[in-house]
């Protein structure tokens, strides 16, 4: 089992590395693709994962510090709006895995469905308080169309981002435990 | 059990309360940056700013050098050296283009009305781009130069073709630059060289990321693709006479009641590297644009008394 001190780090070294994909990687990648790219929050994907781990607290504080990150690498004219979608997706994220005991695939999807669109709707409502004149508000087609796309690609980076991230975090007991009962046969 | 541990060990056991609090900070944060009569103040923007930037930019400059070394190994490194000695040498030239253009264009309609082109020659600041904006939704870039440096909020932002921007945020040692392709970002523009003479007009970010638009306050008479759309100075940011694109509409044909139209960025706003901060004062601006109003009043008068004309003869 790996120390609280080894984890904050690989933990902050995963938000760096986020931080990085986050501005970078769009603008390196062709046009077709950095259409699609551009949905993906990584640091949201992130923040889920950590909030997985059945830790709210360290979950919820990364969310903010993530929040912290994005907003001070974006734009964005106002601060505090994505850390407040992160820490309420890792929120939402906690509850989903305090309800469900087993850790496995379909959880992990709800848990990431839930978050994206959690954090789509607080960052769009925001936008709307703070009188934004954005694309995605355009009317009822684009901001459909901007929680199908997020949640889709949410969906499809997870499922590769996380089998990435589980190979980085050693995993404690519980969670063993929690596969292990989530990989069990039934008589 | 220390107080921090008791701390610790009820919010481990109420959750609730460490999220009611963190969205309460957060809230909190949010109000600051909307203080009424100071929604230019971003503090907290501004001090993260100054925290992530210079790891922003070592990483940059991390995935430049891997990139260089990637390219330098197996294109040919003496065009590749030479490329970016063009590309330091176009960006230190940007100003002065934009007053060569002036000058050049003087011999037309447009060099007739902009001759406040002879006093463009504004002091400028070399930044390097070291970061993209974290959401798609909004367009800008973060440069290497800040107040330390001399940058100040709403300065001018060019490269070796044309505008890109202005400087949004000021840091210590960054800056926030909005690009001219943000649907926030507006700035007062005009054709000068339609038979109908000059058309002033605004120029936004269009829903579409990768293109302006240009809306008319005057209706414009007969406009073909490719025609340029310069900065007019009346929004008193930008000085009169940069270039911020050429028209682009979807179809070949000449615009003729149309109020707006398509316009594409000069700038590689994609590509962008190197880029000039101009240095120009609102005083300036007002004596740039004052020139240009007494120049059109001189052609309107009688352009028999131009200068060129008179030359010509």
């Amino acid at each position: 089992m790996e120390t609280e001190n080894r984890k904050t780090l690989k933990i902050l070294g995963c938000l760096l590395v986020a931080g990085f994909l986050q501005t970078t990687l769009v603008h390196v990648a062709p046009d077709w693709l950095a259409r699609w790219l551009g949905y993906i929050d990584w640091l949201m994907l992130l923040t889920v994962y950590i909030a997985l781990q059945r830790k709210p607290l360290q979950g919820m504080l990364m969310g903010a510090v993530a929040g912290a990150i994005h907003d001070s690498l974006s734009g964005m004219p106002a601060f505090g709006v994505a850390g407040l979608a992160y820490v309420a997706a890792a929120y939402v994220t906690y509850s989903i895995t305090a309800l469900v005991v087993v850790d496995n695939l379909l959880v992990r999807y709800v848990a990431v469905a839930a978050s994206s669109l959690l954090n789509t709707s607080i960052r769009l409502v925001f936008y709307v308080l703070l009188g934004l004149s954005l694309p995605v508000l355009a009317g009822g087609k684009a901001i459909t169309a901007n929680f199908i796309f997020s949640l889709l690609i949410h969906l499809i980076a997870s499922t590769l981002l996380y089998i990435l991230l589980d190979r980085i975090f050693l995993k404690d007991d519980n969670l063993r435990w929690r596969r292990t009962l989530a990989k069990r046969k039934r008589p | 059990m220390s107080i921090a541990d008791k701390a610790k060990d009820k919010a481990k056991r109420n959750p609730e309360w460490m999220l009611g609090i963190l969205v309460l900070l957060h809230l909190i944060a949010l109000s600051l940056n909307r203080v009424p009569g100071q929604s230019g103040v971003r503090l907290l923007q501004m001090a993260m700013m100054a925290v992530t930037t210079p790891f922003q930019s070592g990483i940059g400059s991390g995935a430049d050098w891997i990139s260089g070394q990637w390219n330098g190994y197996f294109n040919l490194r003496r065009v590749r050296e030479e490329n970016e000695w063009l590309k330091s040498e176009r960006t230190r030239l940007a100003s002065e283009q934009i007053a060569l253009r002036e000058q050049i264009a003087r011999y037309g309609r447009l060099g007739q009305l902009v001759e406040a082109g002879d006093r463009i020659g504004y002091q400028s600041i070399r930044a390097r781009v070291v970061g993209r904006d974290a959401s798609r939704l909004f367009g800008t870039v973060v440069i290497d130069k800040g107040f330390f440096h001399g940058i100040s909020k709403n300065q001018p932002v060019v490269d070796a073709m044309g505008l890109v921007g202005r400087v949004v945020v000021v840091a210590p040692y960054s800056s926030r630059v909005i690009l001219i392709t943000d649907e926030r970002h507006g700035a007062g523009s005009v054709i000068a060289t339609t038979l109908a003479g000059r058309l002033l007009g605004i120029v936004r970010g269009a829903r579409d990321s990768y293109y302006c638009q240009m809306d008319f306050i005057t209706a414009p008479v007969r406009i073909d693709n490719g025609e340029p759309v310069f900065t007019s100075g009346q929004d008193g940011i930008y000085p009169p006479g940069l270039l911020i694109g050429r028209v682009a509409n979807p179809t070949d044909q000449p615009v003729s009641t149309q109020q707006r139209l398509v316009v594409a960025p000069a700038a590689e706003l994609g590509r962008l590297e190197i880029v000039s901060v101009l240095q120009v004062t609102r005083e300036q601006i007002r004596g740039a644009v004052d020139a240009v109003i007494a120049e059109e009043q001189r052609l309107e008068k009688g352009p028999s008394k131009s200068p060129v004309n008179e030359k010509k003869r």
